[in-house]
């Protein structure tokens, strides 16, 4: 069991590895907490925060389906930081270590803080439209290649989640990790289940002592509690395991059990679905809404090349809300989908004020700003449309 | 014998793609011949066919649409009603025709526009276009009837730059003695308060003044404002100083992103509601 589950723990950690270090990704885009801190901005601005993408929503989907099917499976296979922090205290271990168990009163007292933690996060962040967390994430410390607002900080927070994960079982992850105070309510009421046969049990106690998150496993009948990641240490450290006194599955009632290889599956299957429905069903990654939309509507959809990035969907508004005699009258909505080589844009217009010329004609035209007292050039270009075209051919 | 074949297709396609950026070089110097020699119709033609041989390069799109436009507000200003539209369309125009160099359009556009709006700022333009063509002793006339209420520092600093470049340099150290470079003031209107002292031999304040402006713009305009120091006459004098040298290294201060011509978006104030990472 702790082998299949270390397998997938160091498939997920490869993957990571390799896409930021060797392919050179853009990791946070891949990052379910990302989806959380975006999800304001999304639905109210229809932007993101700064440096997500649509695909944090659909792999926060992804690891919520998996935490109501098999709780906190995410935690306890596809983490990277919980990885880590597991594989340092399983090293500490072989190196004979001091370990220090906190009481179960200071436990539950403790993980509180990562639900006061998700509150000033996300108030800051959804305020601001900032990743005010980044400076202090841990995760971040890996995945950024020492890239943009890293700072000490989020060195210090690595550190001490290293160093703490050498004397502690998953500090981070049982107290301070947002996420986890996230995924706690839908694990509450996950679908699967350690059960506990009191019949067959012996009480010895040895499983509740090797829960990694300090669950009594063998004071409950079956471990609904929110916390629990999945791992299945209880069912393998179990000395009577062959009488099945532990098993994982559905409610009892169900007269079902579920083997490990259900959990992988899950969590496999939940994330490429995440993947494969973020190519498949592409969001807008910039929304923008501007005036009363008139009683009929028409959209024009285009293909915009020097379109890479959000900050230059803000140029391309800028352009289409111009004054001036290319000025677009009527009723506004944008939704693009910058990207590398040319973007995907949909504009909304009212037809009875404007056409679909006069949009690309705004779009392209340069523009003379009056409180910069200058004339800007548009970088974009549109697929389809010659500025040139009442101009001969050269000789 | 493919490979030959194949060798000789490249070279054909390097030769062709090179002989059709050259042309495109061609074509666009001569229009822009044509459009400092004041003839912006057949710059307009030389800009078109410049972008039609090369179409990678995009600054030739970019004159063409721009000389287009300029065009049609040209024509059009005399038949505009809309006093707000006359206003931006002769706006634009200045803005055109002194950035290549077009004086003579431009302080026809000026005199209108300052005719017709009388203010601060259109006195201002009047009288940079006068000062840049060395008319000064005009450029001195317009600021002086110019109301009290109307006058900013920009136009007390361009009042005073006038009359020392008429060799008034008495009554141009009153008026720099008079000014008053206060927090609010904009990059531009300290710009031409650094002019002033330059031109009445204030070296520090001079260089002074001029770091405080670059400090203030921002970065898309920044080159602008160095570009017109080193051309000026006014900054000649300071040619050889330590402290104009430092001066002109002097880096924005102003966060602004690099979609618009900033440095970068880790500086962009509205870096928290797009991205700089493509999606």
């Amino acid at each position: 069991m702790t082998r299949m589950r270390r397998t997938v723990q160091f498939g997920f950690l490869l993957l990571v590895l390799v896409g930021v270090y060797v392919l050179g990704g853009h990791c946070e885009r891949w990052c379910p907490f990302g989806g959380v801190e975006a999800l304001y901005t999304y639905v109210h601005e229809g932007n993101l925060v700064c440096s997500l993408g649509t695909a944090n929503f659909f792999i926060l989907g992804g690891v919520l389906a998996m935490t109501l099917l098999m709780r906190r499976a995410f935690c306890g296979y596809a983490c990277p930081i919980g990885t880590l922090s597991e594989w340092l205290h399983a090293a500490a271990r072989r190196l004979r270590l001091p370990e220090f168990r906190v009481p179960a009163w200071l436990d539950r007292r403790l993980a509180l803080l990562k639900y006061g933690l998700l509150a000033v996060i996300l108030w800051f962040t959804w305020r601001t439209g900032e990743l005010i967390f980044r400076g202090f994430d841990p995760c971040y410390a890996l995945i950024s290649r020492h890239g943009e607002d890293i700072t000490v900080w989020t060195y210090v927070a690595a550190a001490a989640v290293a160093l703490g994960s050498l004397f502690l079982m998953l500090p981070f992850c049982r107290w301070l990790c947002p996420l986890a105070a996230v995924l706690n309510p839908f694990s509450r009421f996950a679908l699967a289940r350690v059960r506990r046969d009191p019949d067959a049990c012996r009480d010895c106690g040895v499983c509740g002592k090797h829960c990694p998150v300090g669950i009594p496993v063998d004071q409950v009948v079956q471990v609904t509690h929110a916390r629990c990641i999945a791992c299945l240490q209880c069912v393998a450290s179990c000395p009577h395991r062959h009488t099945r006194p532990l098993t994982w599955g559905p409610p009892r009632r169900w007269r079902t059990s579920w083997p490990q290889l259900a959990i992988v599956l899950t969590v496999l299957l939940c994330t490429s679905a995440a993947v494969a429905a973020s190519y498949l069903f592409p969001l807008p990654s910039f929304i923008k809404t501007r005036g009363d939309a008139p009683p009929a509507v028409a959209e024009v959809q285009l293909r915009v090349s020097n379109l890479a990035c959000r900050g230059n969907a803000n140029l391309l508004c800028y352009f289409l809300e111009r004054d001036d005699m290319f000025a677009v009258p009527g009723y506004l909505k944008i939704e693009a989908w910058p990207g590398p080589e040319s973007a995907q844009v949909h504009v909304t217009y009212d037809p009875a004020l404007a056409g679909e010329n006069q949009v690309r004609q705004a779009i392209v035209e340069p523009y003379y700003e009056v409180a910069g007292e200058r004339w800007r050039m548009s970088p974009f270009g549109i697929a389809g449309y010659d500025p040139l075209a009442e101009i001969p051919a050269a000789p | 014998m493919r490979c030959h074949v194949v060798a000789l297709l490249l070279v054909a396609g390097g030769a062709s793609w090179v002989g059709a950026a050259e042309k495109g070089t061609d074509l666009f110097r001569a229009g822009e011949s044509r459009l400092a020699a004041g003839d912006l119709q057949g710059a307009l033609q030389q800009f078109g066919q410049a972008a039609r041989a090369d179409q990678s390069n995009q600054q030739y799109v970019q004159q063409y649409a721009m000389l287009r436009q300029v065009l049609a507000m040209r024509d059009s200003l005399p038949k505009e009603n809309d006093a707000a539209q006359w206003e931006y369309k002769a706006r634009a125009l200045h803005a055109f025709y002194l950035s290549k160099g077009l004086y003579g359009e431009a302080v026809k556009i000026d005199q209108q526009l300052h005719a017709k709006v009388n203010t601060g700022a259109t006195a201002l333009l009047l009288a940079e276009t006068q000062v840049a063509m060395n008319r000064p002793a005009e450029a001195a006339q317009v600021l002086a009837d110019l109301a009290a209420e109307k006058q900013t520092l920009a136009t007390r600093s361009l009042h005073g730059l006038a009359l020392a470049r008429q060799g008034h340099a008495e009554e141009a150290q009153k008026i720099a003695q008079a000014i008053q470079v206060s927090d609010s003031d904009g990059p531009g209107a300290v710009y031409a308060a650094a002019r002033l002292y330059a031109a009445i031999g204030d070296r520090e304040q001079a260089c002074r003044l001029l770091v405080r402006c670059f400090e203030s713009a921002s970065p898309s305009s920044l080159a602008g404002f160095k570009q017109h120091a080193q051309a000026s006459p006014e900054f000649a004098g300071l040619a050889g100083d330590a402290k104009f040298a430092a001066a002109l290294q002097t880096a924005s201060k102003v966060p602004e992103s690099a979609c618009s011509g900033g440095s970068s978006c880790a500086t962009c104030p509205m870096r928290g509601k797009c991205a700089s990472a493509a999606n």
